[in-house]
């Protein structure tokens, strides 16, 4: 059974262990004793951290490249950077997945940018491709289940921003886009552009801190 | 940036959407603020839930064998792919080891130079003429030993490219080759065969990108014709097409306006 963090109802990555077994017991390890292994150069323990987080790691991937052997490869670089340098992981300053979620996305943005991929207005504007409220899943049934109560609290905060606020959110943070790139691929004012996400980021914050 | 104003970015701050600038005021206002600072954590905590907004999808099951037979695998740990890239990848890796080893020896040799030419400096800091001559000399060195670390540091990343430069003119001495790396933003230039540049004239390295040329510094050679540069690629620079060394005037030029003396194209 995974354990879960159950200290506050505030939406969080923490799905903790997989339920599988290995004879090792890595898969019954939380994140930090495994990333304590992996530093060792247990490669069973690199097993069970990449079995655990992989869909994750390619789902955010996916979404943001748009292309699924990009994603791959961001996931590979990921996973391999990872296992050769797991002292780029300090504790000291924070959980786990939340770093590993970062190093996907940033990596991710960055092969995007290398694809020369500019933001359109189109795209922007959002004919292109709407970002949908989570929904069932074609991922692993086990860590769709773990997240299912922290992903309906993401939509439940999601629900509440108005369209044009959510838009502007999932373009910065999934496209790496600035604030000013923003505004001009929206041709809208900064100003707007940058109330909108103050807006919507105080509520999120809000939100997802209580669980609401 | 006061309290106020810093609130008003944690969000966008929190997204990684504020432009360079104020990024900066910002971070200086939170290095000395812990209130504020405190809400910076909690809005960074927020994004840690934005995963979850994503349908989640399931990797591909040979992506974990890739992934896994890479690992058991000793370096280097890259599994075998037959896409052009991962060849042309490897090519370089092969490539940089090689000037891994010699930049290693040429550290080496400068580092006793340093040493050396350290001791003669004390000896001769009565005579200011050999002495402003040596401390030419050693400032060259010290420049030479920071491109070699920094040529260290590269070949210690995961994504290190290197490109050859020649010079236009078939059979021109002048050569060089560019070492960088994209994510940890720092290139070096090792040059050799430069003649002296004219008095009031230095070499400049450019970044030639779709906007125009970009400047990565000047620098000039030692009297052997080899000469080194850390290059530091400024922020949101578009992405380089050419790698191109000019004659510039002695303080540097805004544009590429001089001959080119050496060059080198990405692919």
């Amino acid at each position: 059974m995974a354990e879960r963090n159950v200290s506050t109802r505030r939406a969080s990555l923490d799905p903790g262990t997989s339920a599988a077994g290995d004879p090792q017991g890595s898969s019954g390890l939380d994140d930090q004793r495994l990333m304590a292994r992996i530093c060792q150069g247990d490669v069973p323990a690199f097993e069970a951290l990449f079995d655990r987080y992989c869909d994750l790691v390619y789902s955010i991937s996916l979404y943001i490249v748009r292309d699924a052997a990009l994603a791959e490869e961001v996931v590979q670089d990921v996973f391999l950077r990872l296992w050769r340098r797991p002292d780029q992981y300090d504790a000291a300053h924070g959980r786990f997945l939340p770093w590993l979620l970062s190093v996907a996305r940033n990596r991710a943005i960055d092969e995007r940018r290398r694809q020369g991929r500019r933001l359109r207005h189109e795209e922007a504007a959002g004919s292109h491709r709407q970002l949908a409220l989570p929904t069932d899943d074609a991922g692993d049934p086990v860590l769709a289940a773990l997240l299912s109560e922290d992903r309906a609290t993401v939509r439940r905060a999601l629900q509440q921003l108005p369209e044009e606020q959510r838009r502007t959110i999932e373009l910065a943070y999934f496209g790496g886009f600035t604030q000013r790139e923003i505004a001009q691929a929206l041709r809208q004012p900064l100003g707007t552009v940058k109330t909108r996400i103050r807006l919507g980021m105080h509520k999120l914050r809000a939100a997802l801190s209580d669980g609401r | 940036m006061n309290c106020r104003e810093a609130r008003r970015e944690l969000g966008a701050s929190a997204l990684g959407a504020l432009d360079q600038d104020t990024a900066r005021a910002l971070e200086e206002h939170l290095a000395a603020c812990p209130g504020c600072r405190a809400e910076a954590a909690a809005y960074q905590e927020a994004t840690t839930a934005f995963p979850l907004w994503l349908p989640l999808r399931r990797a591909p099951a040979a992506l974990r064998e890739r992934v896994l037979s890479a690992v058991r695998r000793p370096l280097p740990h890259a599994p075998p792919r037959t896409d052009e890239g991962q060849r042309w990848r490897w090519a370089l890796a092969a490539a940089a080891a090689v000037v891994l080893a010699a930049v290693l020896s040429w550290a080496i040799i400068l580092q006793r130079e340093v040493n050396d030419l350290r001791g003669e400096q004390r000896r001769l800091v009565t005579a200011q003429a050999t002495a402003s001559a040596l401390l030419q000399t050693q400032a060259e060195a010290q420049a030479h030993l920071e491109a070699q670390r920094a040529v260290l540091l590269l070949v210690l990343g995961e994504d290190v490219s290197y490109l050859e430069m020649r010079g236009p003119d078939r059979g021109a001495e002048a050569k060089a080759v560019y070492v960088w790396s994209r994510n940890q933003r720092l290139g070096v230039l090792l040059a050799d065969g430069l003649s002296a540049p004219p008095p009031d004239m230095t070499y400049e390295f450019w970044f030639e990108t779709g906007e125009g040329e970009v400047s990565g510094g000047t620098f000039a050679p030692s009297d052997d014709g080899a000469a080194s540069l850390v290059v530091h690629p400024r922020e949101g620079m578009g992405r380089p097409r050419s790698f191109v060394v000019t004659l510039e005037p002695a303080k540097g030029s805004p544009e590429a306006e001089g001959p080119v003396v050496l060059r080198g194209d990405l692919p």
